[in-house]
Protein backbone atom coordinates (compact mmCIF):
# COMPACT_ATOMS: atom_id res chain seq x y z
CA UNK A 1 0.00 0.00 0.00
CA UNK A 2 1.25 3.23 -1.05
CA UNK A 3 0.93 6.44 1.20
CA UNK A 4 -2.14 8.79 1.10
CA UNK A 5 -0.49 11.16 -1.09
CA UNK A 6 0.41 8.66 -3.71
CA UNK A 7 -2.72 7.41 -3.70
CA UNK A 8 -3.82 10.74 -4.20
CA UNK A 9 -1.55 11.14 -6.83
CA UNK A 10 -2.54 8.13 -9.09
CA UNK A 11 -6.25 9.19 -8.52
CA UNK A 12 -5.21 12.67 -9.63
CA UNK A 13 -3.76 10.86 -12.95
CA UNK A 14 -6.34 8.64 -13.80
CA UNK A 15 -8.84 11.86 -13.71
CA UNK A 16 -6.61 13.80 -15.56
CA UNK A 17 -6.31 11.28 -17.81
CA UNK A 18 -10.14 10.82 -18.08
CA UNK A 19 -11.09 14.83 -18.72
CA UNK A 20 -8.60 14.79 -21.74
CA UNK A 21 -10.74 11.78 -23.16
CA UNK A 22 -8.38 8.69 -22.38
CA UNK A 23 -9.62 5.81 -21.50
CA UNK A 24 -9.16 2.60 -19.25
CA UNK A 25 -9.02 -0.11 -21.27
CA UNK A 26 -9.76 -3.09 -19.36
CA UNK A 27 -8.01 -5.63 -21.23
CA UNK A 28 -4.68 -3.25 -20.78
CA UNK A 29 -5.49 -3.64 -16.93
CA UNK A 30 -5.94 -7.08 -16.66
CA UNK A 31 -2.63 -7.50 -18.89
CA UNK A 32 -0.78 -5.59 -16.13
CA UNK A 33 -2.02 -6.77 -13.03
CA UNK A 34 -0.94 -10.40 -15.18
CA UNK A 35 2.37 -8.81 -15.82
CA UNK A 36 2.54 -8.05 -12.34
CA UNK A 37 1.78 -11.33 -10.77
CA UNK A 38 4.76 -13.25 -12.68
CA UNK A 39 7.19 -10.21 -11.77
CA UNK A 40 5.82 -10.80 -8.35
CA UNK A 41 6.28 -14.59 -8.54
CA UNK A 42 9.61 -14.36 -10.49
CA UNK A 43 10.98 -12.12 -7.11
CA UNK A 44 9.60 -14.50 -4.71
CA UNK A 45 11.57 -17.51 -6.72
CA UNK A 46 14.83 -15.32 -6.89
CA UNK A 47 14.48 -14.38 -3.01
CA UNK A 48 14.10 -18.23 -2.81
CA UNK A 49 16.97 -19.32 -4.65
CA UNK A 50 19.40 -16.57 -2.89
CA UNK A 51 18.07 -17.68 0.53
CA UNK A 52 19.01 -20.85 -0.41
CA UNK A 53 22.16 -21.10 -1.98
CA UNK A 54 23.20 -18.36 0.85
CA UNK A 55 22.37 -20.83 3.38
CA UNK A 56 24.35 -23.98 1.57
CA UNK A 57 27.38 -21.46 1.01
CA UNK A 58 27.11 -20.82 4.61
CA UNK A 59 27.16 -24.32 5.50
CA UNK A 60 29.93 -25.27 3.38
CA UNK A 61 32.19 -22.57 4.02
CA UNK A 62 31.96 -23.78 8.04
CA UNK A 63 32.25 -27.41 7.17
CA UNK A 64 34.61 -27.67 4.57
CA UNK A 65 36.10 -24.19 4.34
CA UNK A 66 35.66 -21.24 1.59
CA UNK A 67 38.05 -19.17 -0.91
CA UNK A 68 35.49 -16.98 -0.75
CA UNK A 69 35.31 -16.31 3.24
CA UNK A 70 38.79 -17.41 4.15
CA UNK A 71 36.81 -19.95 6.44
CA UNK A 72 39.24 -23.35 7.29
CA UNK A 73 37.78 -26.80 7.30
CA UNK A 74 36.70 -28.21 10.19
CA UNK A 75 39.34 -30.50 11.44
CA UNK A 76 38.81 -34.22 10.72
CA UNK A 77 39.88 -37.42 12.43
CA UNK A 78 37.34 -39.42 12.47
CA UNK A 79 34.66 -37.87 10.60
CA UNK A 80 32.14 -37.50 13.51
CA UNK A 81 32.80 -33.61 13.50
CA UNK A 82 32.04 -33.04 10.02
CA UNK A 83 29.22 -34.70 9.63
CA UNK A 84 27.36 -33.92 12.84
CA UNK A 85 26.50 -30.35 10.85
CA UNK A 86 23.76 -29.93 9.84
CA UNK A 87 20.86 -27.37 8.32
CA UNK A 88 17.42 -27.20 9.97
CA UNK A 89 14.72 -25.08 8.24
CA UNK A 90 12.80 -23.19 10.92
CA UNK A 91 10.61 -20.87 8.93
CA UNK A 92 10.06 -19.71 5.35
CA UNK A 93 13.28 -17.69 5.22
CA UNK A 94 15.12 -18.77 8.15
CA UNK A 95 17.55 -21.65 8.77
CA UNK A 96 19.75 -22.74 11.23
CA UNK A 97 22.92 -24.25 10.54
CA UNK A 98 23.99 -26.89 13.87
CA UNK A 99 26.45 -29.05 15.64
CA UNK A 100 25.54 -32.09 17.82
CA UNK A 101 28.99 -32.39 18.57
CA UNK A 102 30.40 -31.09 21.71
CA UNK A 103 33.76 -30.91 19.93
CA UNK A 104 32.33 -28.14 17.75
CA UNK A 105 32.35 -25.49 20.24
CA UNK A 106 36.19 -26.73 21.55
CA UNK A 107 37.39 -26.51 18.03
CA UNK A 108 35.19 -22.87 16.77
CA UNK A 109 36.68 -21.17 20.30
CA UNK A 110 39.52 -22.57 20.18
CA UNK A 111 40.23 -24.10 23.47
CA UNK A 112 43.47 -25.47 25.05
CA UNK A 113 44.12 -28.72 24.44
CA UNK A 114 42.30 -28.85 20.48
CA UNK A 115 44.89 -30.12 17.98
CA UNK A 116 44.91 -29.05 13.97
CA UNK A 117 46.51 -31.60 11.71
CA UNK A 118 44.13 -30.05 9.03
CA UNK A 119 41.30 -27.64 8.89
CA UNK A 120 41.33 -25.40 11.88
CA UNK A 121 39.29 -23.09 14.45
CA UNK A 122 36.79 -20.01 14.43
CA UNK A 123 35.24 -21.29 11.05
CA UNK A 124 31.91 -19.90 12.28
CA UNK A 125 33.35 -16.79 12.97
CA UNK A 126 34.60 -16.08 9.58
CA UNK A 127 32.20 -17.48 8.00
CA UNK A 128 29.70 -14.71 9.82
CA UNK A 129 32.62 -12.08 8.75
CA UNK A 130 32.78 -12.84 5.32
CA UNK A 131 29.25 -13.16 4.64
CA UNK A 132 28.53 -10.40 3.12
CA UNK A 133 31.15 -11.52 0.73
CA UNK A 134 29.36 -14.57 0.09
CA UNK A 135 25.76 -13.10 -0.11
CA UNK A 136 27.45 -11.04 -3.10
CA UNK A 137 28.26 -14.09 -5.14
CA UNK A 138 25.53 -15.76 -4.56
CA UNK A 139 23.54 -12.82 -6.06
CA UNK A 140 25.56 -12.59 -8.88
CA UNK A 141 25.06 -16.57 -9.38
CA UNK A 142 21.26 -16.42 -9.00
CA UNK A 143 20.29 -12.53 -10.21
CA UNK A 144 22.99 -13.10 -13.41
CA UNK B 1 51.32 -4.27 1.41
CA UNK B 2 49.42 -4.96 4.71
CA UNK B 3 52.15 -5.76 7.31
CA UNK B 4 50.83 -8.18 9.34
CA UNK B 5 52.94 -8.54 11.84
CA UNK B 6 52.07 -4.53 12.83
CA UNK B 7 48.93 -5.55 12.99
CA UNK B 8 48.64 -8.18 14.94
CA UNK B 9 51.05 -5.93 17.29
CA UNK B 10 48.70 -3.27 17.30
CA UNK B 11 45.79 -5.27 18.18
CA UNK B 12 47.46 -7.23 21.09
CA UNK B 13 49.02 -3.62 22.50
CA UNK B 14 44.93 -2.14 22.53
CA UNK B 15 43.72 -5.25 24.61
CA UNK B 16 46.73 -5.02 27.12
CA UNK B 17 45.53 -1.37 27.60
CA UNK B 18 42.50 -2.42 29.23
CA UNK B 19 41.17 -1.34 32.50
CA UNK B 20 38.10 -2.33 33.59
CA UNK B 21 37.52 -0.73 37.31
CA UNK B 22 40.21 0.31 39.61
CA UNK B 23 40.39 2.19 42.68
CA UNK B 24 43.15 5.17 41.43
CA UNK B 25 45.88 6.18 43.40
CA UNK B 26 44.24 5.06 47.10
CA UNK B 27 45.49 4.89 50.60
CA UNK B 28 44.92 0.56 51.00
CA UNK B 29 46.11 -2.03 53.25
CA UNK B 30 46.31 -5.73 52.91
CA UNK B 31 44.98 -8.28 55.06
CA UNK B 32 45.00 -12.10 54.82
CA UNK B 33 41.72 -12.26 53.26
CA UNK B 34 41.84 -8.91 51.18
CA UNK B 35 41.96 -5.68 50.84
CA UNK B 36 40.67 -2.97 53.26
CA UNK B 37 40.15 1.30 52.87
CA UNK B 38 39.35 3.81 55.32
CA UNK B 39 38.14 6.12 52.53
CA UNK B 40 35.98 5.75 49.23
CA UNK B 41 33.92 2.43 48.25
CA UNK B 42 35.38 -0.67 46.04
CA UNK B 43 31.33 -1.09 45.31
CA UNK B 44 31.16 2.68 44.04
CA UNK B 45 34.40 1.34 42.04
CA UNK B 46 32.49 -0.79 40.51
CA UNK B 47 34.26 -4.12 41.75
CA UNK B 48 31.89 -7.37 41.61
CA UNK B 49 32.71 -10.98 43.10
CA UNK B 50 33.89 -12.72 39.98
CA UNK B 51 37.05 -10.37 39.23
CA UNK B 52 40.10 -10.47 39.54
CA UNK B 53 42.30 -7.66 40.82
CA UNK B 54 45.83 -6.88 40.39
CA UNK B 55 47.53 -5.23 43.03
CA UNK B 56 50.27 -2.35 42.80
CA UNK B 57 52.24 -0.32 45.61
CA UNK B 58 52.29 -3.61 47.37
CA UNK B 59 54.69 -5.84 48.67
CA UNK B 60 52.89 -8.90 47.16
CA UNK B 61 51.06 -8.11 43.24
CA UNK B 62 49.76 -11.31 42.72
CA UNK B 63 46.42 -10.74 41.37
CA UNK B 64 43.63 -12.50 42.95
CA UNK B 65 40.18 -13.54 42.09
CA UNK B 66 37.25 -11.43 44.10
CA UNK B 67 35.21 -13.52 46.41
CA UNK B 68 33.03 -10.26 47.98
CA UNK B 69 32.74 -7.00 48.01
CA UNK B 70 31.57 -4.30 50.36
CA UNK B 71 32.55 -0.52 50.73
CA UNK B 72 35.76 -0.46 52.72
CA UNK B 73 36.64 -4.33 52.24
CA UNK B 74 37.29 -6.19 49.06
CA UNK B 75 37.59 -10.45 49.92
CA UNK B 76 39.92 -12.23 47.31
CA UNK B 77 40.53 -16.08 47.09
CA UNK B 78 43.72 -16.40 49.50
CA UNK B 79 43.00 -20.48 49.02
CA UNK B 80 45.89 -21.20 46.67
CA UNK B 81 47.87 -18.16 47.53
CA UNK B 82 48.29 -16.47 50.60
CA UNK B 83 48.16 -12.52 50.73
CA UNK B 84 50.77 -11.10 52.81
CA UNK B 85 49.41 -8.07 55.88
CA UNK B 86 50.68 -4.76 54.83
CA UNK B 87 49.37 -1.69 56.82
CA UNK B 88 47.59 1.23 54.94
CA UNK B 89 50.02 3.04 52.75
CA UNK B 90 49.12 6.02 49.87
CA UNK B 91 49.63 5.96 46.35
CA UNK B 92 48.42 2.21 45.59
CA UNK B 93 45.80 0.80 43.04
CA UNK B 94 43.24 -2.36 42.90
CA UNK B 95 42.75 -2.68 39.14
CA UNK B 96 40.96 -5.67 37.06
CA UNK B 97 42.23 -5.50 33.77
CA UNK B 98 43.32 -7.74 30.98
CA UNK B 99 44.12 -11.29 32.58
CA UNK B 100 48.09 -11.76 33.64
CA UNK B 101 47.66 -15.27 32.72
CA UNK B 102 47.83 -14.43 28.95
CA UNK B 103 48.56 -17.14 25.71
CA UNK B 104 49.04 -15.17 23.47
CA UNK B 105 48.94 -16.90 19.66
CA UNK B 106 51.93 -19.92 19.02
CA UNK B 107 53.10 -18.41 22.27
CA UNK B 108 54.03 -21.42 25.26
CA UNK B 109 51.60 -19.76 28.59
CA UNK B 110 53.78 -17.41 30.48
CA UNK B 111 51.85 -19.08 33.62
CA UNK B 112 50.20 -22.07 33.60
CA UNK B 113 45.92 -21.53 34.08
CA UNK B 114 45.32 -21.70 37.76
CA UNK B 115 42.07 -23.11 38.87
CA UNK B 116 41.37 -19.69 40.64
CA UNK B 117 42.48 -17.29 38.20
CA UNK B 118 41.15 -15.58 35.11
CA UNK B 119 43.37 -16.43 31.07
CA UNK B 120 42.81 -14.72 28.11
CA UNK B 121 43.70 -16.52 24.99
CA UNK B 122 44.40 -15.04 22.35
CA UNK B 123 43.90 -15.89 18.17
CA UNK B 124 45.23 -13.55 14.71
CA UNK B 125 43.35 -15.14 11.86
CA UNK B 126 43.42 -13.58 8.62
CA UNK B 127 40.50 -14.63 6.11
CA UNK B 128 40.14 -12.78 2.73
CA UNK B 129 42.59 -10.70 0.46
CA UNK B 130 40.80 -8.80 -2.73
CA UNK B 131 42.03 -6.54 -5.71
CA UNK B 132 39.61 -3.81 -5.69
CA UNK B 133 41.49 -1.46 -8.17
CA UNK B 134 43.74 -1.73 -10.94
CA UNK B 135 46.90 -1.75 -12.17
CA UNK B 136 48.02 -5.30 -9.62
CA UNK B 137 51.16 -3.20 -9.20
CA UNK B 138 50.33 -0.26 -7.11
CA UNK B 139 46.59 -0.84 -6.99
CA UNK B 140 44.54 -1.14 -3.70
CA UNK B 141 43.96 -4.26 -1.87
CA UNK B 142 41.25 -4.77 0.53
CA UNK B 143 42.58 -7.88 3.62
CA UNK B 144 40.18 -8.64 6.18
CA UNK B 145 40.24 -11.01 9.05
CA UNK B 146 39.49 -11.69 12.65
CA UNK B 147 41.42 -10.71 15.92
CA UNK B 148 39.65 -13.07 18.87
CA UNK B 149 40.32 -12.87 22.34
CA UNK B 150 38.81 -15.83 24.70
CA UNK B 151 38.08 -14.97 28.43
CA UNK B 152 38.23 -17.28 31.02
CA UNK B 153 37.37 -17.18 34.22
CA UNK B 154 36.65 -20.21 36.96
CA UNK B 155 33.27 -22.09 36.74
CA UNK B 156 30.51 -21.10 39.16
CA UNK B 157 31.91 -17.41 39.34
CA UNK B 158 28.90 -16.08 38.17
CA UNK B 159 28.14 -13.87 35.06
CA UNK B 160 28.34 -10.49 36.24
CA UNK B 161 32.01 -9.69 36.25
CA UNK B 162 32.95 -11.92 32.72
CA UNK B 163 30.09 -9.57 31.20
CA UNK B 164 31.65 -6.32 32.74
CA UNK B 165 35.17 -7.52 31.60
CA UNK B 166 33.57 -8.23 28.36
CA UNK B 167 32.16 -5.06 27.76
CA UNK B 168 34.94 -3.28 28.44
CA UNK B 169 36.66 -5.23 25.82
CA UNK B 170 34.48 -4.44 23.44
CA UNK B 171 34.56 -0.78 24.39
CA UNK B 172 38.22 -0.59 22.84
CA UNK B 173 36.78 -2.16 19.80
CA UNK B 174 34.17 -0.31 18.56
CA UNK B 175 33.49 -0.09 14.83
CA UNK B 176 35.64 2.43 13.06
CA UNK B 177 38.38 2.25 15.79
CA UNK B 178 42.24 2.43 13.90
CA UNK B 179 45.03 1.43 14.11
CA UNK B 180 48.52 2.11 12.53
CA UNK B 181 49.65 -1.03 10.58
CA UNK B 182 52.86 -0.39 9.43
CA UNK B 183 52.06 2.04 6.48
CA UNK B 184 48.47 0.88 6.55
CA UNK B 185 45.58 1.63 8.75
CA UNK B 186 43.67 -1.07 10.09
CA UNK B 187 40.25 -0.37 10.76
CA UNK B 188 37.67 -2.38 13.15
CA UNK B 189 34.95 -3.48 10.88
CA UNK B 190 31.66 -2.18 11.04
CA UNK B 191 29.29 -4.07 8.57
CA UNK B 192 30.31 -6.87 11.04
CA UNK B 193 30.99 -5.35 14.32
CA UNK B 194 32.52 -6.96 17.22
CA UNK B 195 30.36 -9.62 19.12
CA UNK B 196 30.85 -11.67 21.67
CA UNK B 197 29.91 -14.91 22.63
CA UNK B 198 27.60 -16.26 25.31
CA UNK B 199 29.03 -17.51 28.17
CA UNK B 200 30.23 -21.54 27.93
CA UNK B 201 30.67 -23.36 30.45
CA UNK B 202 33.97 -25.77 29.10
CA UNK B 203 33.15 -28.76 31.28
CA UNK B 204 37.00 -28.79 32.57
CA UNK B 205 36.12 -26.45 35.25
CA UNK B 206 36.44 -22.99 33.18
CA UNK B 207 33.89 -20.62 31.44
CA UNK B 208 34.28 -18.88 28.87
CA UNK B 209 33.52 -15.61 26.38
CA UNK B 210 34.91 -15.28 23.14
CA UNK B 211 35.23 -11.62 21.73
CA UNK B 212 35.71 -11.64 17.65
CA UNK B 213 36.90 -8.64 16.46
CA UNK B 214 36.40 -8.38 12.78
CA UNK B 215 39.25 -6.19 11.17
CA UNK B 216 39.70 -4.59 7.18
CA UNK B 217 42.92 -2.93 5.70
CA UNK B 218 43.39 -1.34 2.20
CA UNK B 219 46.69 -1.04 1.13
CA UNK B 220 48.46 -1.10 -2.41
CA UNK B 221 49.98 -3.90 -3.66
CA UNK B 222 53.30 -4.43 -5.19
CA UNK B 223 54.25 -6.71 -7.59
CA UNK B 224 57.61 -8.44 -7.17
CA UNK B 225 60.05 -7.43 -9.93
Amino acid sequence: MGSARDRANGRNLVAKHLRSGGEVRADTAAAFTEYLRRFGTVLSDRNTAVVTSFTNELFTSIVDGSIVTGAPPLPVATGALKSSYAITQEGPATFRIHSSDIAALAVEYHWRGAKYRNGGPHGRAITVAGAPRLLAMVTREVVG
Amino acid sequence: MYDHAAGHLALQSRAITLSVKTTGSATLAATTSGYTRSAGSFVTDGFVAGMEVKPTGFTDTTPRLITDVAALTLTVDVTVDSLSVQSAGSGRTLVTGLPTIREWQNVAIQTPVKPRRHSIHESYAPATQEQITSPYDGGLAEETGLYLLRWEIPENTGWLAIDTCVNALLALFTPGTAFTAGSSTLRVRGDIAPWASGLVNQGNGRASRTITIPWRVFSRTTVAA
